[in-house]
């Protein structure tokens, strides 16, 4: 009887089946945009979590100021101060047990440049030589990183970011070249290479990291300012009882506690927490349209009703009971309602290939959202189906055969 | 065990109408359509049910398709007491099990083929070999090379022979046929009853409501209405 009804279903759906099309079209596009919306919140964090793990894992990275990552947020103004952190603090956690390697990291304004050559988009970064070691992303290209005698001597070398040195001096060799930081000269003598250089963050990707020795940055900046510290564990330590120890170890000079430790978890704690919040905000928003669609459905599924009085009439004639009636009209506003929930689905997938072929965001439909789609499907053709499949069901067949 | 039976029949009539009455509306609007009405039709044979419009033709044609329940009296269909089954779904099964419309509109489901429309109300009494079935019917009423056609695409008497092979598919008691010739030219109308009129002397209870004198010559028996009652 399943079977009949569907079958009826599909063939009364393929007689009218313009007037399908038509109904269905605001499911589709209805459907097809929460599917899109929450296909890009899931590429985007994926995305974001996996440049977040190429940080490398263990990776902790202490900030000045407090926030609680845990609520999201409430960035304090002191994010980006110099003068919380300071170096004293980089020697003491290198010495913990546990930790692997400790760098400042400090950024400095100002142009780079190679005679009248800009480069553009420069990060410019003050370190220590241990910073590319943390960063496992990066390796060292061609020639060096700088050394620690070369920091303490505050010496003017400099190692450039691939996509710099491409900027800068093309095809020739970067190493052994001059080039100028507002009026400072610096030698290069190295260049990084990222193992991933496709970033989601634009701007901020590896090619475009640049280092110099931070105190040749204190140098010529007017003073040593530490805006944040990185820190890997060694592999297999407990890193809850390292954050703990490592925070101890700061509280000695840091009391009251003026910065934040921050892990990987933390990290992508927040990210996930901001993109799905905005994942189902704009989900939400899309999902008024299938209110507007449902009407629709209900709307030509009671112009059809009506348009085929005399054939529920004669139905009824030849034994067709109340309920097979009604179950014929809610199955039509079920499948079609499903139809265009699969239709969506389908036209979604198209335009994620799409979106992965030209936009480095790659977009991800999970099995969760076809089922969603599904399902919405369902319950969009289930309510929107009851009132017109009610009118029909107790059509009187007298009446209803009478009908023109 | 049955009682002993102190009927005259030796069969019992397949259609037993006893003191039927039906009123529309209620109180100073009511309005009585049958009045007192007791009538029994044979099986196996061709009943005319005729009278002007209005005479409650249509009436009784409603009520023995158990389209309609009447105000009062008792209606046996089939040795069953029908008037009181309330429920919906049994007065449905017991309708397609017992009855087989013929419409003056032929009321063909225009989307439908013939094969289609033939097969329709097997749907509900979940027949088996349908198409098959529905095949052989058409080929019964002479449509044999028409099973893929449109409604559109047949005449009228194409039309209402589908219509009779539509009626006959659940292999109901009674073909209960309303002017099934009042939509066609007398010559197409002639050979329609003729096929009706076949399939009675192979042993269908025939009932045709008509307003049409030679219709109603051919019948064996004939109800005559007025004013709401059997005359």
């Amino acid at each position: 009887m399943i079977f009949d009804a569907l079958k009826l279903a599909l063939s009364s759906i393929w007689q009218y089946k313009a007037r399908a099309a038509l109904t269905i079209l605001g499911i589709v596009i209805g459907i097809s945009s929460v599917v899109m919306f929450m296909a890009l919140g899931e590429g985007l964090r994926v995305a974001v979590n996996s440049e977040i793990s190429s940080l490398g894992a263990n990776l902790l990275a202490i900030l000045p100021g407090q926030f609680d990552p845990s609520q999201g947020g409430g960035f304090s103004t002191n994010l980006i101060s110099g003068d919380i952190l300071k170096l004293d603090d980089v020697t003491d956690l290198q010495a913990l047990s546990g930790v692997q390697d400790a760098a400042p990291m400090t950024i400095v304004g100002g142009v780079l440049r190679r005679n009248t050559t800009v480069a553009p988009q420069t990060m410019l970064l003050g370190s220590t030589p241990e910073f590319v070691s943390i960063l496992t992303a990066l390796t060292i290209d061609q020639g060096r990183m700088f050394t620690a005698a070369e920091n303490t001597a505050r010496d003017r070398v400099i190692v450039l970011g691939s996509g710099v040195a491409t900027a800068l001096f093309g095809d020739d060799t970067a190493v052994g070249q001059t080039v100028l930081i507002g009026k400072d000269s610096f030698t290069v003598v190295g260049v990084t290479k990222a193992s991933n250089s496709t970033s989601v963050f634009g701007g901020s990707d590896y090619a475009s990291m640049t280092f110099i020795p931070i105190l040749t940055a204190g140098d010529i900046t007017g003073g040593v300012k530490v805006m944040r510290i990185l820190v890997t564990l060694e592999d297999g330590v407990d890193t809850e009882r390292s954050v703990k120890t490592v925070k101890q170890t700061l509280l000695v000079r840091h009391t009251p506690e003026d910065f934040t430790v921050l892990t990987q978890d933390d990290l992508l704690g927040t990210v996930n927490k901001i993109l799905n919040l905005l994942t189902s905000a704009v989900a939400a928003i899309a999902s008024i349209s299938l209110v507007v669609a449902g009407v629709g459905i209900m709307n030509i599924m009671l112009v059809s009703v009506t348009e085929r009085t005399k054939e529920i009439g004669l139905r009824k004639a030849v034994g067709a009971t109340t309920a097979a009636i009604l179950w014929q009209f809610l199955i039509e506003s079920i499948v079609l309602s499903v139809l265009g929930a699969l239709i969506a689905v389908g036209l979604a997938w198209g335009a994620a290939q799409a979106a992965a072929r030209l936009s480095p965001l790659t977009p991800v439909i999970t099995s969760e959202a076809i089922a969603l789609a599904v399902g919405v499907g369902v319950v969009v053709g289930l309510v929107f189906g009851i009132a017109p499949a009610y009118r029909a069901a107790k059509l009187d067949p007298i009446v209803a055969l009478r009908h023109d | 065990m049955s009682p002993v039976s102190h009927d005259h029949h030796p069969i019992p009539p397949v259609v037993r109408f006893a003191n039927i009455s039906k009123t529309y509306g209620k109180g100073e609007a009511a309005t009585k359509a049958l009045s007192d009405a007791s009538l029994a039709i044979e099986p196996g044979s061709f009943t005319a049910i005729i009278g002007p419009s209005g005479s409650g033709k249509s009436t009784i044609l409603n009520l023995l398709g158990l389209l309609d329940r009447p105000t009062a009296g008792e209606y046996w269909l089939d040795g069953k007491r029908a008037d009181s089954i309330t429920d919906d779904g049994d007065r449905a099964r017991l309708r397609r099990e017992t009855i087989g419309f013929v419409f003056q509109q032929f009321n063909l489901l225009p989307k439908a083929t013939a094969l289609g429309n033939v097969m329709m109300p097997g749907i509900y009494t979940s027949l088996p070999h349908r198409k098959q079935r529905a095949t052989s019917l058409l080929k019964l009423v002479g449509l044999g090379h028409r099973l893929h056609h449109l409604p559109s695409q047949l005449s009228g008497g194409e039309q209402q022979r589908v219509a009779i092979a539509r009626a006959l598919i659940n292999e109901p008691k009674i073909l209960l046929a309303d002017e099934p010739t009042g939509n066609l030219d007398s010559k197409t109308g002639e050979t329609i009853l003729e096929l009706l009129k076949d399939l009675n002397k192979e042993g269908k209870t025939l009932v045709i409501v008509t307003h049409d004198a030679y219709v109603a010559e051919q019948a064996d028996t004939l109800i005559t209405m007025k004013d709401g009652e059997v005359v």
